[in-house]
């Protein structure tokens, strides 16, 4: 690829950490995520991988503040969550949600400007940084060629750039992206992996949801595996992606091989365990 | 700024060591300019045409204050006062409209719709078929409004997601008003059920002249608070996730608008009786010159108030000398666009 | 007896429920509540007067009364009873949208358009063309059916009862228009709003009765298919059923129900929720096991929201359409909170 290059000045944040302590969610009276105290390593891709309805998205959704704990805390950099003022958590730690909605006929470019919001107010509509920030955007992403194009007018893969680069414009040490890839065809997925990627190297830590376990194997360089709201494994993704650990999450069996050129695990002969 | 957004300026200002931005869109500035140079134009109109033609150069003399003291009389103490209703009650309701729209991002939900100007009517009628309530029509109209509106986010809970409890609410709030409504009119002497006629259909006629000011006070403060949030209402079309990502509280940003929406409804309905159908095709307009980018708040205003002052204006000549309520007017030119909304089919669009 | 009562109240799912029981016991209910409605009434004549007027031997007040005024009330009652209930349903299930009801999705509003255009036209309350009503339900009901097929909003409840509500707002403001311009249309029309069942010949009733019973037929003849439909039209289609046929047969139903019960009482608003709403809650959402318990549980809450209708003001009346309108809101309001709108599959 090709994009670093085109990147005008680099726009590091300092570090964030994000952990929770005894964290527990909860659909009404059903408990979804239990006890949960976990560290998402700073400056690391980490996904959380699981079965369907294992608690992975409400976990995010916790994590994001959108859905309010029964008990415990999610932590930024020590504080609770819920002690800070919303706002400051914003230009802190930005959500990529699995279903969005976008206003009519907006463009790419005035997307990614909401991206701003949580830097604004109302007698500070606009400061120097807003401008370099949507550019710094717009590259990273990939999409100044596409800037003044309505979204809707894009394709899936470059949709997802968009709202992607709304949240690098949001300038957060911290990103948190529920199933990024889920409706794209491969070669989308590649280009959105590939963006996280380099967004990871200039020292966002992301944490992300994502079901196909090859892609999170290859793109993260941790991994949390999720079960019935519980977390039973987390690690690196070669220490993570065992059989008896697919057999758990899954209940597969495979061949596990490692990949010639990345070194990660890559599931074959996939099968339903016996 | 500029080299992005070439629309857009950036105005700053340095209050002691603070240094105040604010963001202006030029290309709203100039659509609302023309809008309200518009409105004018067809409020000199509405001020010519009547038993008496006065042209408009006169017209326009009247209102500085120059001119014979025979015209002056005639627009400024006859004429002026039911244009200006016109207007603010317009602003109004295409105002309270396109805010609910926005909040339940569906062009259908007006507040006319959902129910409280039924409610508001229930109460008028109220009022005029004389059950023993000492409140004039308009008071109870608003009374009414204040109501529905307290027993819907009572009853919903709040505003619920996409607004959708309070709608539902509303509507359920809405249909037992109607009830109540045709109840009070069966009851009386079919001359006290004509009196309260125009309070069913909406007009501007025989309004307590009072009011208008107040209603004018009202619909610019309105007009202000929108201005100002705009930036916070604009984010109710994505999906609340994201607006609380972004820092804001969604439930917070859609109790103001839904309340700042129905309070524009009550004095609108208290002023002229319901005229829905301006909360309907007022903000579309303005959508449609704004060519559907952003939250048109301010144009849809200046819109409604151009539709209520034309359609008046036309339920005055039409059938002169009989005077057509201009809620008529407006249901007749409103509907066929109206069953177009229904019927159309949608392209992708979140509203 | 014993084991019925158990069945009901055993803790099961509804869609689990015998159905024979359940309806029995509704029928029970039912036979209760039309006596009721035949032996209490606002007016002097009690329940014992009517009783033993009913059994043969009462005074020449209470025959009157009873066979002039409560009989053919009742009737009416039953009638418009079974059609809104049944109609709610067949919408409801059609629409797949536990909220498509007549009163809301404009098909009543359709009705007294239409009624109001017969009046301008010279026809009167009593006399008025019961064809009048059905056209404009059927329009009504094709109206709305096409607008929300067309904007796809038969997923999303709340925006297709919006349609609905547009389109009786826009019907209202017509007929207050056409209203302006004959007064004594406006006068006669005004009662004829409020929506009731006092009063009714039994003239009227004979003459929908058969379209009522044409309507019936159609839906037997579509309940199995459209319990298919349930299931998405390209099922129904794999399961050997013409999904547009079935459609436009249920129009017509819910067209001739509304229209006849309409044409007899005037709107009365939010049956078509209540009853099939009750009926799910019994039965489970079968759409034929609810029909069935549509049939007793129609006329009892009607009958039973005029008896109140009777004993609230009395010595006057409350009109049954401001009850019904007020019974009706909070269920329409339950319906939505419940924390999932209910999938009627």
């Amino acid at each position: 690829m090709t994009r670093s290059s085109t990147h005008h000045s680099s726009r590091v944040q300092p570090l964030s950490s994000l952990s929770t302590e005894h964290l527990k969610l909860a659909h009404g009276a059903r408990d979804i995520v239990h006890d949960l105290t976990v560290h998402f390593p700073e400056g690391k891709v980490t996904s959380i991988v699981g079965p369907n309805g294992c608690g992975k998205s409400t976990l995010l959704n916790g994590l994001a503040r959108i859905h309010k704990p029964t008990a415990g805390d999610v932590k930024i950099d020590g504080k609770d969550i819920h002690s800070i003022a919303s706002k400051k958590v914003a230009q802190k730690l930005a959500l990529l949600p699995q279903e969005t909605l976008a206003p009519d006929g907006i463009t790419v470019k005035e997307l990614i400007r909401f991206g701003r919001h949580p830097h604004q107010g109302l007698l500070k509509q606009w400061g120097m940084n807003d401008a370099d920030a949507i550019k710094f955007a717009l590259n990273s992403a990939n999409l100044s060629d596409l800037a003044d194009r309505p979204l809707d007018t894009l394709s899936g893969g470059q949709r997802q750039r968009a709202w992607i680069a709304m949240c690098i414009a949001q300038e957060t040490p911290l990103l948190l992206l529920d199933e990024p890839t889920s409706a794209l065809d491969l070669g989308h997925q590649i280009e959105v992996f590939d963006l996280i990627r380099d967004l990871s190297s200039e020292g966002k830590s992301v944490v992300m949801v994502v079901h196909d376990i090859t892609m999170a194997a290859r793109y993260s360089d941790h991994l949390i595996a999720m079960k019935g709201g519980n977390i039973i494994a987390t690690g690196s993704p070669k220490d993570v992606i065992t059989q008896p650990l697919l057999k758990e999450l899954y209940g597969i069996q495979c061949d596990l091989f490692e990949d010639p050129k990345t070194g990660t695990p890559i599931l074959l002969n996939v099968q339903r365990a016996s | 700024m500029n080299h992005f957004f070439p629309h857009y300026q950036t105005t700053a200002w340095k209050i002691g060591s603070r240094q105040l931005n604010v963001v202006i869109e030029s290309d709203a500035v100039i659509r609302n300019l023309i809008l309200t140079v518009l409105l004018l134009g067809s409020g000199i109109l509405s001020l010519s045409i009547g038993t008496v033609y006065v042209s408009p150069d006169q017209v326009i003399k009247a209102l500085l204050g120059e001119g014979d003291s025979m015209t002056q009389f005639l627009i400024n103490d006859l004429r002026l006062n039911r244009i200006l209703a016109g207007i603010y009650t317009g602003a109004a309701f295409s105002l309270a409209g396109c805010l609910m729209q926005n909040v339940a991002r569906n062009r259908l939900a007006t507040p006319g719709i959902i129910g409280i100007d039924n409610a508001a009517m229930a109460f008028a009628v109220a009022s005029v078929v004389g059950i023993g309530i000492s409140l004039s029509p308009s008071h109870m109209a608003l009374v009414g409004a204040a109501t529905a509106t307290a027993l819907a986010f009572a009853i919903g809970g709040g505003s619920g997601t996409r607004g959708y409890r309070f709608i539902v609410a509303g509507l359920g709030i809405g249909a037992v008003s109607g009830a109540v409504s045709q109840l009070l009119l069966s009851q009386v002497h079919i001359d006290v059920a004509n009196a309260a006629y125009p309070w069913t259909v909406g007009s501007l006629s025989g309004r307590d002249e009072e009011q208008v000011p107040w209603m004018g006070f009202i619909t610019l403060l309105a007009v202000i608070a929108c201005i100002i949030l705009t930036r916070y209402f604009r984010l109710l079309s994505f999906a609340d996730s994201v607006i609380i990502t972004l820092g804001q509280k969604p439930n917070q940003i859609r109790f103001l608008a839904v309340v700042i929406s129905v309070t524009l409804t009550g004095f609108a309905v208290a002023m002229s009786g319901p005229i829905g159908l301006i909360a309907l095709v007022g903000p579309e307009m303005a959508r449609t010159f704004a060519k559907h980018k952003g939250l048109p708040l301010v144009s849809s205003a200046i819109c409604g108030a151009i539709l209520m002052v034309l359609a008046d204006l036309v339920g005055r000549t039409i059938l002169s000398p009989i005077e057509l309520p201009v809620g008529i007017v407006t249901a007749v030119v409103g509907g066929p666009y109206l069953i177009w909304i229904l019927i159309r089919k949608p392209k992708q669009s979140s509203l | 007896m014993q084991r019925f009562i158990n069945d009901i109240f055993r803790e099961q799912a509804p869609s689990q429920r015998a159905l024979l029981p359940c309806f029995i016991v509704c029928s029970g209910l039912f036979v209760l509540v039309t006596l009721s409605s035949m032996l209490i009434g606002a007016g002097e004549v009690g329940a014992t007067d009517a009783l033993s007027a009913l059994v043969g031997l009462g005074n020449d007040e209470a025959n009157f009364i009873l066979f002039e005024l409560r009989i053919p009330r009742t009737l009416t009652g039953i009638f418009v009873g079974i059609a809104l209930g049944l109609s709610g349903a067949l919408m409801q299930s059609l629409a797949r949208n536990p909220l498509a009801e007549p009163g809301l999705l404009g098909v009543s509003a359709g009705a007294s358009f239409s009624v109001a255009v017969a009046l301008i036209f010279g026809a009167s309350i009593a006399t008025l063309t019961i064809g009048m009503a059905q056209l404009g339900a059927l329009l009504g009901c094709l109206f709305v059916t096409a607008a929300a097929r067309m904007q796809g909003q038969f997923k999303d409840p709340v925006r297709l009862v919006l349609a609905g509500a547009a389109l009786s707002s826009l019907l209202t403001a017509l007929t207050s228009i056409l209203l302006m311009f004959d007064e004594r249309a406006a006068d006669e029309i005004r009662f004829w709003v409020t929506g009731s069942i006092a009063g009714r010949s039994m003239d009227n009733l004979l003459l929908v009765l058969p379209y009522g019973l044409v309507a019936l037929i159609i839906t037997l003849y579509v309940s199995k298919p459209l319990a298919s439909m349930a299931l998405g039209e390209k099922v129904a289609l794999g399961l050997g059923h013409n999904p547009k046929v079935i459609r436009y047969l249920v129009i017509l139903a819910v067209a001739l129900l509304v229209g006849s019960a309409t044409a007899v009482a005037g709107p009365i608003v939010f049956v078509g929720l209540v009853v099939p709403f009750a009926a799910r809650a019994i039965v489970g959402a079968d759409i034929r096991r609810t029909m069935i318990i549509c049939i007793p549980i129609g006329p009892s809450l009607l009958l039973f929201a005029d008896i109140f209708t009777r004993l609230i003001a009395r010595p006057s009346e409350m009109p049954l359409g401001v009850l019904t309108a007020i019974i009706g809101a909070p269920i329409l309001l339950m319906i939505v909170r419940a924390k999932r709108l209910p999938t009627l599959s």
